[in-house]
């Protein structure tokens, strides 16, 4: 009797796999001093996995009124079975996100992996980040206790001093004029629906587009030693980092699970000490430093509209970095990615410390 | 279908609910054990087949 | 040049293997959350359900007893007696008829229930379960169980 191996079995049904599996036999990663960096993309994804699975068993017990809320959240962290462990994952791994995220930006940044032909990866990749932080803002109102509700109330009022169209981005995210049980079955409904359908779409998009450009080399760079082909061997790397991380946040989760504040009262007084979480630090630090009035204009708004220029420049990079195109290095967006490295690292430290 | 018995007798002894710290150092040793034990084969695997394509 | 395919790597079943193990504890952490807790609620022996002048003569309400429905009837003869609401066909809520010397009637199905509980009508195979109930001052006071 002839022994049919499962693939082969696959392959005859779903001819893509075989395809596919050639393809990305193929394809290579190229290996020099910074290859370390290519880890962080799809460990990206790695843990985009584990907050869908985590997000999406949170959400078989989760209310999202504002009664209902923090019980359901105490719930979940008292009384279901590993419910104060999915729940500390998912925490946890938000943030894990948000650092790996930003390590995966400034790493293809620095790497210009952004130049022709992989402008498109750069778009998508920007607008990734931006749901991935949208993702944090909504879901941290989820638990409904002091901390979320304070900061969400804070978070919605900044946009109102955007130009023209501020009052409209606030109503439209509260859901009226204040916090209360319209917004948060807003940001439930954008957290839970709205943000994972354009994430995954999008990052499919990404990952595809990835796979068929193939992994960018900075400028100039010298490969003493032959690529990796993608599979077997970088998926073996792949897997060993995606492991590693996994152990880590398990770690932190099961070691220094997240708790749970008291539930939200609005017309409690603020308690001292409230700031955002660290990855809003830097605006909220920049707000802190910009006076309230420059030159009669509210300070504020400028910080906004600094804020919308700037995010619309950073998207822009591969158009304005002319000389990457020609495979020339250009000083000048090393400088200003470190500034802005600086400028982040620096405003989170003075924010924590006064 | 679920003997409840058996849930209650299974929710005290692993301690799923609000498990205290000791439990959970030792849940994480648990765990943590296997994933290592994961991650060395992986990198030998890996070792393997770098070998083989002549990478190494 | 091509790892030669029919050579299953030694190293390679034993990373499937334990790849399997490594899966266990994580379907089972995930299968543990999703079954639901174990309700931790201490029963209540006995409620306040109504005042005596909460019941006309010949009619009936239903009240929650630990989370479940129970109808109170203040019978013609202002008798008062208590019984689960649930009709044990197939378990809607049951209304007293004031008619006939008073029954009660799922209208799901056409079940009947007389004012000892027994099942005299239609397709519900038991008795609605009775329950004790104790008259103090002015206040009709619901416990647990005859049958």
């Amino acid at each position: 009797m002839e022994r049919i191996r499962f693939k082969d079995w696959l392959n005859e049904r779903l001819p893509l796999v075989g395809h596919l599996e050639s393809f990305l036999r193929q394809k290579t990663v190229p290996r020099h001093k910074y290859s370390f960096f290519y880890l962080f993309g799809g460990l990206s994804l790695f843990l985009f996995g584990i907050q869908l699975v985590t997000g999406i068993l949170l959400a078989l017990y989760y209310s999202p009124t504002p009664e209902n809320a923090n019980e359901s959240v105490r719930r979940i962290i008292t009384e279901v079975n590993f419910g104060w462990l999915i729940r500390s994952i998912h925490v946890w791994g938000a943030n894990f996100m948000v650092v790996v995220v930003l390590i995966h930006m400034f790493s293809t940044y620095f790497m210009k992996a952004y130049r022709n032909p992989r402008e498109f990866m750069w778009l998508t990749g920007s607008v990734i980040l931006l749901l991935i932080l949208g993702f944090a803002f909504t879901g941290y109102l989820l638990p409904w206790d002091t901390t979320a509700y304070f900061a969400t109330q804070i978070g919605t009022e900044i946009p109102k001093s955007i130009p023209i169209v501020g009052d409209l981005v606030v109503t439209l995210l509260r859901g009226g004029d204040e916090v209360g049980a319209e917004a948060l079955k807003r940001m439930y409904t954008i957290h839970v629906t709205v943000l994972p359908i354009t994430a995954i779409i999008l990052i499919l998009f990404h990952v595809i587009l990835q796979q068929v450009l193939g992994t960018s080399k900075p400028i100039g760079i010298e490969e003493r030693k032959p690529p990796f082909p993608f599979l077997p061997n970088y998926v073996y790397r792949d897997s060993i980092a995606w492991t590693g991380t996994l152990i880590l946040l398990l770690g932190f989760a099961m070691i220094h699970p997240q708790e749970l504040g008291e539930r939200a009262d609005p017309f409690a007084s603020a308690p001292t000490g409230i700031r955002p979480e660290w990855y809003f630090l830097p605006l909220y630090q920049t707000l802190r430093i910009v006076p309230t009035r420059v030159l009669s204009l509210s300070g504020e708004m400028l910080v906004n509209v600094a804020l919308i220029v700037g995010l619309t420049a950073w998207v822009a990079i591969p158009f304005m970095d002319r000389k990457a195109d020609r495979e020339q290095q250009d000083p000048l967006f090393q400088v200003v990615g470190i500034v802005l490295l600086l400028y982040c690292g620096f405003s989170i430290i003075l924010a924590l410390l006064t | 279908m679920f003997n409840i018995k058996l849930a209650a007798v299974i929710n005290r002894s692993f301690a799923l609910v609000e498990p205290s710290f000791g439990v959970r150092i030792s849940m994480f040793i648990l765990i943590a054990f296997i994933l290592i034990v994961f991650l060395v084969l992986l990198y030998l695997r890996m070792q393997e087949v770098d070998k083989q394509s002549g990478i190494k | 040049m091509e790892p030669d395919k029919s050579r299953r790597s030694f190293l390679t079943r034993i990373l499937v293997a334990w790849a399997s193990i490594t899966a266990i504890p994580f379907i089972y952490g995930i299968a543990q959350f999703i079954y639901p807790p174990l309700r931790r609620e201490r029963l209540a022996e006995s409620i306040l359900a109504a005042k005596i002048t909460d019941i006309p003569t010949n009619s009936a309400r239903i009240i929650k007893f630990n989370n479940k429905p129970v109808i109170v009837v203040r019978t013609a003869q202002d008798q008062f007696k208590a019984f689960s609401a649930v009709c044990t066909h197939l378990g809607c809520i049951v209304e007293y008829k004031g008619e006939q010397g008073g029954y009660f009637q799922c209208n799901c199905h056409g079940s009947a229930f007389d004012l000892t509980g027994k099942n005299i009508r239609g397709p519900a195979p038991v008795p609605l379960p009775e329950l004790k109930v104790s008259l103090k001052d002015s206040d009709i006071i619901v416990s647990a169980g005859i049958s």
